[in-house]
């Protein structure tokens, strides 16, 4: 009795690159637009320690101060400025 | 995850006679209980208003006084520092472009919230423009008001 042993196919990046290669146009873009969809993000998040949020907290409230001196639009001119005609708070 | 647009915190820092001036101090109180959080495109259109009124020693301290005092994540794309051209198009062009068409919405609009929806997590985007969001995104939009109503 003869055993035949299949040797498992691996998929390797240039395999899946020739296959690409091959979809239409549309097909590759709606691959990339699939593929950067599931694009992760990277967080970075506050150090959280004491020291550091009160220290930030002081500085905010200096800085609120200052802001509070110089002249500026209202918020909402501002806003459309910066987002145009659909800002309306 | 709450995603806070960026004139709650431009309200914050500089309209303090602003008559929501109250409930929006109350809100950014009561959402860092909530893991909240602003894109990186928030933080630089902040940066880039409050450059014309700050000392560029005072906005090199953002990290201080925005992030530590509001306990505030940054989201960034993911792959920015080896980011391909294929994904930075992505990221800049082709998905903002999509929502402009499809909703009608400025490049700022559509660059925060393509990066809002996905990350994992995020479920509410609070600006006091809510009312604009609403039906334009996957993300529940509502204004500092609104979420201070729903958790009370």
């Amino acid at each position: 009795m003869t055993t035949l042993t299949r040797k498992k196919n691996k998929l390797t990046w240039h395999d899946v690159l020739r296959s690409v290669q091959m979809l239409s146009p549309q097909d590759q873009r709606r691959l990339r637009d699939e593929l950067a969809k599931s694009a992760g993000v990277y967080l970075a998040r506050p150090t959280g320690h004491a020291a550091a949020i009160r220290r930030g907290r002081r500085l905010a409230k200096t800085i609120q101060a200052e802001l509070a001196a110089a002249s500026m639009d209202s918020l909402d001119e501002t806003m459309t400025r910066l987002r145009g005609q659909s800002w309306s708070s | 995850m709450v995603v806070i647009d960026t004139d709650v915190l431009l309200l914050a820092f500089a309209f303090q006679s602003d008559k929501r001036q109250p409930a929006n101090s109350a809100f950014l109180k009561r959402v860092q209980a909530a893991d909240p959080a602003i894109t990186v495109y928030n933080l630089m259109e902040l940066l880039g208003q409050l450059s014309f009124n700050l000392s560029p020693a005072r906005l090199d301290a953002w990290q201080a006084w925005l992030i530590e005092a509001y306990q505030l994540t940054v989201i960034w794309p993911a792959d920015l520092d080896d980011m391909t051209a294929l994904s930075f198009r992505a990221e800049i062009f082709e998905h903002p472009y999509a929502r402009m068409r499809s909703h009608r919405m400025a490049f700022m609009d559509a660059l925060v919230l393509n990066l809002a929806e996905r990350t994992p997590g995020v479920e509410q985007f609070v600006t006091w423009n809510a009312r604009h969001f609403k039906d334009k995104s996957s993300l529940h939009a509502l204004t500092p008001e609104e979420y201070l109503a729903q958790i009370a």
